[in-house]
């Protein structure tokens, strides 16, 4: 590892960053070199990617457009307050377990059998992790693990435990195992401080606000009506308000609805259009009296126009 | 609204990165492998969060890359070596000092010339990271984190405080704040919904399905923010604010903790990982080192801009201040409102509240009041016993009721 001579090894990965980038922009994400070099590695190291990042830069994106791009399939796990393990990994179906037992009794005598058949995995309620240890079918998975923050800090221990070992283990069935390892990728927003032991088993990633030219580019790919003057000189001014030091910083996402609803009037920016939708952009009451008090038109005049 | 707020470890810290990473840089051996790790050991020093074991993930993850592209090496090792958004930047900082060019050439197929000595440029060129080196940076919070390196100071004398009793009044305290239902579920004989699982596996134990149990929510833990004054005004009491906010850290779900004197230093992460004397030790030998004024106002408004998107109405807001303040009272006022707004209680421990005749006369603290929810007295153990008595009783907001027990 000390002496990495080899010269053809070093042109082989490099492409498979480069093809990675060019199979996200054709789901219509476009990711710099750096995000897309990160999710490589994840492939190859069979480590689970953590993204970091202020709120509507993209981060559960990246796991559509990665799970899009390899013909996965996206499992997706929302983390919320109160989440557990039976939210989590399994559940048996208790309804229908009672359903059955009162069937059979119903019958006639019950056995020992009666226990075996309500614990079989016919009853078995498969939630998210589980299902991406085992799916049901060929196709490779992703597992999205959406703002891990949210949860408690107790499910992270069990997060740890299934991103280790791959494998879950219902007592009354055995132990399940991974036959193909998930690509995993965490989003978080820094709600709460993540443990340690989930920070080491991860690829940090922090996703950065886009630069003008590739938010310029994003915005290309998900409003195709927009004008090409329009895009750019909508995301210099979005560009402009994220260094304002507002209490709400429009993401991606409001950059494009922005850039819809401009194009939905007249496809026109000017001061009447910017105060009109300002709304699609500054989220917060104090934030948009202050930039329809003048910061907008300040602005617009600093992109040009109005 | 933060652009001017200064950052703890900022540029004197970030100086202070540079000139280590240009001495580890001389150590460095040529072996990719053990340069790696000498990096990493520089990292740390530096005060960021590098986990174990990441040293060897990095050499790992440069087999997959091509070395002779330097931002996928700078890539690579950023997302293998650090964990957390501070520890990146930090990480863009020290980079290209100890990385210099040339030397990573000596591990890449083209090799230039093997210049390891420090260059004027290069090193001006890195001090300058500091503010541009991190791409994205605008729009950005300037989050402040704990100061790297410890400035030895004169130690605060911190008065001996018997732990348990503090642990056992803050249990009670956080016992108490933990009144509204979580989302957590716990069984229950009269509880509001079916808990068909634990009916089942009841069920089977004894072969007959007949007693349906139930569940109720489960009290969520108490969500707190601590601000701990630890400025020479308060010198007294500061082992034992130090104390309480450690307990407070340990024992109730903490959004954030900070210390200030004119500067505010968040110490979350510490106080949950060392035990009390550990951190009220380094906490203390921190606090000596500047402590003097106290610029409340100024501190409050770091330590909301640093936990905001952290905090809920069910938060409760913890400050640990005798109200001096050389600041302006205004801004306390405006951010002590500003933090009312974001929580759901805003609780004040004053060390001199109990004071026979006590008239707010201090100006910080006057302006201050109309967003408090309680104003406490806790100038020593006997009154922490007191804190916890009031929370019990007023588990709820007393809605504004100033109580000076």
């Amino acid at each position: 590892m000390a002496e990495p001579a080899g010269g053809a090894d070093d042109t082989a990965p490099a492409d498979a960053v480069a093809s990675l980038v060019a199979a996200l922009g054709g789901t219509g994400y476009v990711a710099d070199r750096e995000l897309a070099l990160v999710l490589h590695l994840a492939e190859v190291l069979e480590l689970p990617v953590l993204l970091e990042g202020e709120p509507g830069v993209g981060k559960t994106a990246v796991a559509e457009a990665l799970a899009a791009a390899t013909g996965a399939r996206l499992v997706r796990l929302q983390c919320y307050e109160g989440l557990a393990a039976h939210h989590a990994l399994y559940e048996w179906d208790y309804a229908r377990q009672l359903l059955a037992i009162r069937m059979a009794e119903a019958r006639g005598p019950v056995g020992e059998e009666l226990r075996a058949e309500v614990f079989s995995p016919d009853f078995l309620l498969r939630r998210p992790l589980l299902e991406a240890i085992d799916p049901q079918d060929d196709r490779p998975v992703v597992l999205l693990v959406d703002e891990v923050d949210r949860a408690d800090q107790e499910f992270e221990a069990l997060l740890l435990e299934v991103l280790g070992q791959f494998q879950v283990t219902v007592p009354e069935l055995g132990t399940i195992v991974a036959t193909r390892r998930p690509r995993v990728v965490l989003t978080a927003n820094r709600t709460r401080a993540l443990s340690d032991a989930l920070r080491r088993r991860c690829l940090y990633h922090w996703l950065p606000y886009p630069t003008t030219d590739r938010e310029v580019r994003i915005v290309e790919a998900l409003v195709p009506g927009a004008s090409e003057e329009l895009v750019r000189r909508a995301c210099a001014l979005v560009a402009q308000v994220r260094a304002s030091g507002y209490r709400k910083t429009p993401g991606v996402s409001e950059t494009v609805d922005w850039v819809r609803a401009l194009t939905a009037l007249d496809g026109s920016l000017d001061a009447d259009t910017v105060h009109g939708t300002a709304g699609c952009l500054v989220k917060d009451a104090a934030d948009l009296a202050r930039f329809r008090a003048g910061d907008g038109a300040r602005l617009l005049r600093a992109v040009g126009g109005g | 609204m933060s652009g001017e707020a200064s950052r703890p470890g900022g540029r004197g810290g970030a100086r202070h990165s540079v000139a280590r990473a240009r001495d580890a840089r001389r150590r460095r051996t040529g072996r990719l492998a053990d340069d790696i790790v000498i990096f990493a050991e520089l990292l740390r020093s530096c005060g960021a969060a590098v986990p174990g074991g990441a040293p060897a993930r990095a050499v790992r993850a440069l087999g997959e890359v091509a070395l002779d592209r330097r931002e996928d090496v700078q890539a690579a090792m950023r997302a293998t070596l650090v964990s957390d958004r501070p520890s990146t930047r930090l990480f863009d900082l020290v980079f290209p000092v100890f990385w210099s060019r040339a030397d990573v050439a000596v591990t890449a197929a083209d090799p230039v010339a093997g210049d390891t000595s420090t260059s004027p440029a290069e090193g001006g060129a890195a001090e300058d990271g500091d503010s541009g080196g991190d791409a994205g940076r605008q729009g950005d919070r300037r989050v402040p984190r704990p100061t790297a390196s410890l400035r030895r100071g004169e130690p605060m004398p911190v008065t001996a405080v018997d732990d348990d009793d503090v642990d056992t009044e803050v249990r009670r305290m956080v016992r108490a704040l933990a009144r509204a239902p979580g989302r957590r579920r716990r069984t229950a004989p009269a509880g509001d919904l079916l808990d068909l699982r634990a009916s089942l596996r009841h069920g089977l134990r004894s072969g007959e399905l007949v007693e349906l149990l139930h569940t109720r929510p489960r009290p969520a833990r108490a969500e707190v923010a601590v601000l701990c004054d630890v400025s020479s005004s308060m010198a007294g009491v500061t082992g034992l604010f130090l104390a309480v906010t450690h307990a407070l850290a340990r024992h109730a779900r903490l959004v954030e903790a900070g210390v200030f004197h004119v500067e505010l230093t968040l110490v979350g992460a510490e106080l949950r990982r060392h035990p009390r004397q550990v951190a009220v030790r380094r906490l203390a030998a921190r606090a000596g080192a500047l402590s003097g004024g106290t610029r409340i106002g100024h501190c409050l408004r770091e330590f909301v801009d640093a936990v905001e998107p952290g905090l809920t109405p069910r938060t409760v807001a913890f400050v640990l201040s005798d109200g001096w303040d050389v600041g302006e009272p205004d801004l306390l006022a405006a951010q002590l409102r500003r933090l009312r707004e974001r929580v759901g209680r805003v609780v004040w421990c004053d060390p001199h509240a109990a004071a026979t005749g006590f008239d707010p006369q201090v100006r910080g603290l006057r302006a201050a009041l109309p967003h408090v929810d309680d104003h406490l007295d806790l100038s020593g153990t006997a009154a922490l016993r007191g804190v916890a008595d009031h929370l019990e009783r007023h588990h709820r907001n007393p809605g504004g009721a100033h109580d000076r027990s």
